[in-house]
């Protein structure tokens, strides 16, 4: 999986509350994401197993609006999640601390 | 019928748009999703003002067509509306569903005609009112801003046409 900024930010929004199920506004509001991002994204990782989804059922609190769809991580996307943000914030560590980068002029 | 109303009607219009260029199996289901978002959306207590609730329904709903871009993608499917895809896939497959024809489908027109369409009859508009009024004071930021509407629509349709042809030329239609 190819981390990338937005997707990062959606999976820690997914990890800061692994049982919560978010619907698609929810989540475009906490990871501050437009939906043409947010939804290839849900997509994506619904196919590969790291997400599921369900309808709303409906209840008498809805006020009428129609049902929404709900997604949350499944137990393999909470591993991968974790696994993945952990390894990226290990090396933006690396990096920042100067330790992997190559110091001009000096030659391994 | 509020201003609110109106904004979400037409954001459920664009999404309603977006979604005809779904594969049928999953054309409902999505538009089903992304309208029931646009409540929440006119309903967001964080967004004060009612005219940006609904700047963002609208915002939130032509996202949608970029999300159609990719659904259509990874269902390895081309548009129902006829148009193709681009997407290279089984030929026998693609043909065959493409020869199905949405109801709802718009007529087949190459890519970047709707643009050009728009770019030359803004061009004339502008035309004859600079002929009838002479642009004075800050009017004259309006001719320029469509004037660079004009040229923004024109290069969209050029891009659009060039990529239509490539399409054309990789997946010549049946027909």
């Amino acid at each position: 999986m190819k981390l990338t900024g937005p997707l990062t930010r959606v999976l820690s929004v997914f990890l800061a509350d692994v049982s919560a199920w978010r619907y698609g506004y929810d989540l475009m509001k906490a990871a501050r994401l437009p939906s043409g991002t947010l939804y290839p994204m849900l997509a994506r990782l619904q196919e590969q197993g790291l997400v599921a989804a369900q309808w709303e059922q409906h209840s008498a609190d809805a006020g009428g609006r129609p049902p929404r769809k709900y997604y949350q991580l499944t137990g393999e996307g909470v591993r991968v999640a974790r696994l993945e943000l952990a390894q990226t914030r290990t090396a933006t560590r690396r990096t920042t601390d100067g330790t992997t980068r190559p110091v001009r002029g000096i030659t391994p | 019928m509020t201003r609110g109303l109106c904004a979400q009607r037409i954001a459920q219009a664009v999404i309603l748009h977006a979604c005809r260029g779904l594969p049928d199996d999953i054309r409902d289901e999505r538009f089903r999703e992304w309208a029931a978002e646009l409540p929440a959306i006119m309903c967001d207590s964080d967004i004060r003002f009612a005219i940006l609730r609904s700047a963002r329904a609208l915002s939130y709903a032509a996202g949608t067509y970029r999300s159609v871009r990719y659904l259509r993608r990874a269902a390895g499917k081309p548009r129902t509306d006829g148009r193709q895809s681009g997407v290279t896939g089984d030929a026998a497959v693609g043909w065959a569903s493409r020869s199905r024809r949405h109801p709802l489908a718009p007529p087949r027109y190459p890519d970047g005609v709707l643009p050009a369409i728009a770019a030359v009859v803004i061009w004339l508009i502008l035309i004859v009112l600079v002929r009838a009024y002479q642009p004075q004071g800050p009017v004259i930021f309006l001719y320029i801003s469509a004037g660079i509407l004009v040229d923004i629509l024109a290069v969209v349709a050029i891009v659009r046409f060039i990529r239509w042809i490539r399409r054309q030329s990789k997946h010549p239609p049946r027909s």
